[in-house]
């Protein structure tokens, strides 16, 4: 049965990456269809019903991958109580992309991030003329590339993963080729994307130039070993380069600056992508790099010279100039963009606080990092789906070739659509963080474990920050909802079920999370003890 | 020459093609020599191939039991430093090789980013390509080094070329042009981390000098470690090389968008052949 | 005449590196950008030879860096795409020069 376990581990992989074969080799077997005449009804129909098909099947390979990771994740759990060995022998067999639970998790993640990206996307294409068939395909390689990414072991698949989620996404970011905004955002943020894994190859170089392994658990073995010619100064600038092209790929701040003219050039699915999966999946690999290969104890992860005072500083950085700059912004994608940037600054203060822990009994180390890793999985579920949310109202507000982005076209909303502007309403408390949303708690247990670990200079630059940003956030409520439209021009929802059923769905769960947090949570943070047992 | 360069636009193109012809033939003519001197010269001090086959084996051995967790990182930098001692390590043509290829290779990396058109930034990218092939070859890299020209050279700059003609040299500026002082600053802690890097980096001495295995380096070990070891890296960069041929023939194939009066057949076909080669040289890339 | 190593291999992917980095940072246009992150690979590449060549255990240097190849052809293939795509834009609507993005 072995072959059974491998298949079995790598079942979320597969998945994804048949229905992405099988859409490519059915879209080319059938090839393009002329387009329709202006008065053809029949053949508009036809090509409208194809892409929603299309679409359809692509949600619901991405459906099918995050139901095998739930079930996988019950597996592991049920057998990591009856038999510790079961799992591990899963994973034995296919060495380098781990199916731990982590794995699991994230793996959800990413696929409800495309789901939610895939829904909003019909409308706004078709609107913008430029619903073509290779888009839902890249949104699956982009999300085949960011489980590569949740698995990796070593930094060779890490970067395979990493260059495939990129490759997808500069593509996704230029999808709209006729505009040139969309294409001077794809290109500055293909320049800077590949000048960040550039810089991270490098240190990837170094990193196994010093341990010999490209291994992520060899090379914290090698560099945690308690003789003095353990720490290597190449080490650490090799440490430091890998760190830096993981903080490009997340948007923190001293390396943000592609990440506002990206996310507005940006059709808008594709900006919600990158806010969504893209910081996902980056994320993730950041947990495990760090924490994996600069495990605890490591010369490499505490003061002076360790990720935790790096990452420390680019938190605080990013905290104060993402939701200041925010304040200033009266486009909406540029305002969402400074959001996503402050959130990424949040959630560092999870990284570093399980970089930080200080205790002298290995178990508690071990269940305080757990705590701060569950977290930022937690606050990166509740980010996802209100993100993604208040990027699908902006994608289903686009109309006849033009895209309502400044603040002025959301006014009114409330009156045109109440359906579409409760749902703003809660996707967007949930980022500012108010209490019965899962934002509330994201930013309330990363605070908490903050203060808990001593770091409360970080926790109330965070407190402040969000203070700041609750002007802007409400500036948005205030728009939907307190001003009448001034003029006829202004955004008008396209009637479409499937944009309005993911804004439903990410609203509900927004607010289930913020009802029943302590469950999700506890998921998570059970699973992060896989990612720091990793051997 | 470059003053008038609009006054010879004539004769530009096949100056540029027999200077390309030209650094390619010096830097195979280089690798070559190289080639053949590292054929000659024998792998380990002791001589004969199966004698250093027989040496290959023990070491071998010793490595690995050395790199066992408990003491390798320590050990694998001391093993830098110190050197194995197994006697002298490079043959003089090795060093004279070497410095030759680093020059080569410093002064196409020069070229490339002082050079004022596009196009001689790409022949200094083949120089730097050749040279660094040429290295891999003194490091016993042999299927990388052939690749390194396969590819690289044989595709990656054939393309580059390919577009900087098309696009009339190049007139693409990359857009928000970064503001200077951003840029100054951006300079100075590139040469100034890199600068510590490398005074690290040398420190590192002469590397050890246990001599490899006779079969290291060769196509055969190399293949065989990136279809067992490396059989799921191998598996996951199909899908990166898919992603790409997907992702460029949807960024750059015809311009079928906007309105659907304008989308058609016609259109698509001229840019039909800007998309399809960059797939096909991916194809190779693999 | 001086003995060469690990470290002189070293110093050179160093010093190609930093002049990628460089002429990233320095030159404007879009294709000698893409040339310099090339470069920048390229140095990278040499170093994991270079490092595998002196620890001689496995192939696993010269294996990423065979990786590294591949990758970096796709990278060009799609950043040339786009930038043709760009090229094509720009000339269509005639703003050479001028760009949309406020830096």
């Amino acid at each position: 049965m072995r072959w059974f376990n491998s298949v079995t581990a790598l079942f979320p992989i597969l998945c994804v990456s048949g229905g992405a074969l099988l859409l490519m080799l059915f879209e080319a077997a059938i090839g393009r269809p002329a387009a329709p005449a202006p008065g053809d009804l029949e053949a508009l129909y036809r090509t409208r019903v194809r892409a929603a098909l299309r679409s359809a099947f692509a949600i619901g390979v991405l459906a099918l991958a995050a139901a095998g990771s739930a079930g996988l994740w019950l597996l592991a759990r049920r057998a990591g109580q009856l038999d510790p060995g079961f799992l591990s022998q899963i994973v034995s067999h296919t060495a380098g992309l781990g199916g731990d639970r982590f794995a699991l998790v994230v793996y959800a993640i990413l696929c409800a991030g495309g789901i939610l990206v895939l829904l909003q996307a019909g409308s706004y294409l078709r609107e913008l003329g430029i619903d073509r068939p290779e888009f839902p395909l890249l949104v699956l390689f982009a999300v085949l590339g960011g489980m590569f990414l949740a698995a990796a072991r070593d930094l060779l698949l890490m970067f395979i993963g990493l260059e495939t989620l990129s490759l997808g996404t500069y593509c996704l970011v230029a999808f709209q080729r006729s505009s040139l905004k969309s294409t001077e955002a794809a290109l500055k943020y293909f320049l800077l994307g590949s000048f960040a894994a550039a810089i991270l190859l490098f240190g990837m170089a170094l990193l196994y130039g010093v341990t010999g392994s490209l291994e992520l658990s060899r090379i914290g073995k090698v560099l945690s070993l308690a003789s003095p010619t353990a720490f290597e100064p190449v080490a650490a600038i090799g440490m430091a380069l890998v760190v830096v092209g993981l903080a490009f790929k997340v948007s923190a701040v001293p390396f943000h600056m592609w990440t506002p003219d990206a996310y507005e050039g940006a059709p808008t699915p594709t900006t919600a992508f990158m806010a969504v999966v893209v910081k996902t999946a980056a994320f993730a690999i950041m947990m495990r790099v760090l924490l994996v290969a600069f495990p605890l104890g490591s010369p490499l992860s505490s003061a002076p010279a360790g990720w935790v005072s790096l990452l420390t500083g680019f938190a605080l950085l990013t905290m104060v100039l993402g939701n200041f700059a925010g304040l200033m912004q009266d486009n909406v994608k540029r305002l969402l963009a400074y959001s996503s940037i402050a959130h990424a600054g949040y959630i560092l203060i999870g990284v570093i606080v399980a970089g930080a822990v200080r205790s002298a009994v290995p178990r508690e180390a071990e269940r305080l990092q757990a705590d701060a890793l569950g977290a930022v999985l937690f606050y990166l579920v509740a980010y996802t789906l209100a993100t993604a949310g208040a990027f699908a109202v902006l994608s289903i507000c686009a109309r006849d070739h033009r895209e309502s982005t400044k603040v002025v076209d959301l006014h009114g909303l409330a009156v045109r659509s109440p359906g579409l502007a409760a749902g703003f309403l809660v996707c967007v408390l949930s980022l500012v963080g108010i209490p019965p949303t899962a934002g509330f708690f994201g930013k309330l247990y990363l605070f908490k474990l903050a203060v808990q670990a001593g770091l409360w200079p970080l926790a109330l630059v965070g407190v402040l920050t969000s203070v700041a940003a609750a002007y802007y956030y409400l500036r948005l409520i205030v728009a939907v909802y307190m001003r009448p439209a001034e003029t006829e021009d202004v955004a008008v929802p396209a009637p479409t079920t499937r944009g309005r059923l993911g804004i439903a769905a990410a609203a509900l769960f927004v607010v289930a999370l913020g009802l029943l947090p302590a469950r999700v949570l506890s998921v998570a943070t059970q699973s992060v003890f896989d990612l720091l047992r990793m051997q | 020459m470059m003053m008038n360069s609009h006054g010879c636009r004539r004769g530009a193109l096949p100056r540029l093609g027999l200077g390309l012809g030209l650094a390619a033939a010096c830097g195979l003519a280089w690798a070559g020599t190289v080639w053949a001197a590292e054929a000659e010269a024998p792998p380990a001090p002791g001589g004969l191939g199966a004698l250093a086959a027989a040496e290959g084996v023990p070491v071998v051995v010793t490595a690995t039991a050395s790199s066992s967790p408990a003491d390798s990182g320590a050990s694998l930098v001391e093993q830098y430093r110190e050197g194995g001692g197994v006697g002298r390590q490079s043959s003089r043509t090795h060093v004279v090789l070497f410095w030759f290829g680093a020059a080569a290779a410093l002064l196409g990396a020069i070229a490339v980013i002082v050079a004022r058109r596009p196009m001689r930034s790409a022949l200094g990218l083949l120089v730097v390509v050749l040279a660094t092939a040429g290295l891999y070859l003194l490091l016993r890299a042999e299927l990388l080094a052939a690749l390194q020209v396969l590819i690289y050279a044989g595709a990656v700059v054939v393309l580059l070329v390919f577009v900087i003609t098309f696009l009339d040299q190049g007139a693409v500026t990359a857009p928000g042009g970064r503001r200077l002082p951003v840029r100054v600053l951006a300079v100075a802690a590139i040469v100034y981390v890199l600068y510590l890097a490398a005074h690290e980096l040398f420190a590192m001495g002469l590397g050890s000098r246990i001599p490899p295995a006779a079969d290291f380096g060769s196509t055969a070990s190399v293949g065989h470690a990136l279809f067992t070891t490396f059989v799921i890296p191998f598996e996951a960069i199909s899908a990166l090389l898919l992603t790409a041929i997907v992702g460029a023939v949807a960024v750059a194939k015809g311009r079928a968008d906007g309105t659907p009066t304008t989308a058609g057949g016609a259109l698509s076909g001229a840019g039909e052949s800007k998309g399809t080669p960059a797939a096909g040289h991916d194809e190779g890339g693999e | 005449m001086p003995d060469v190593g690990l470290n002189h291999y070293l110093l050179l992917g160093v010093m190609l590196f930093s002049l990628g980095a460089v002429g990233f940072v320095v030159r404007r246009n879009a294709l000698i950008s893409l040339m310099s992150i090339e470069l920048m690979l390229n140095a990278a590449n040499l170093v994991l030879v270079a490092f595998n060549r002196y620890h001689p255990v496995d192939h696993t240097g010269q294996i990423f860096a065979l990786f590294v190849v591949a990758i970096a052809a796709a990278e060009a293939a799609v950043g040339l795409a786009i930038i043709v795509s760009l090229y094509r834009l720009r000339r269509s609507v005639g703003t050479d020069d001028a760009d949309g993005m406020k830096g």
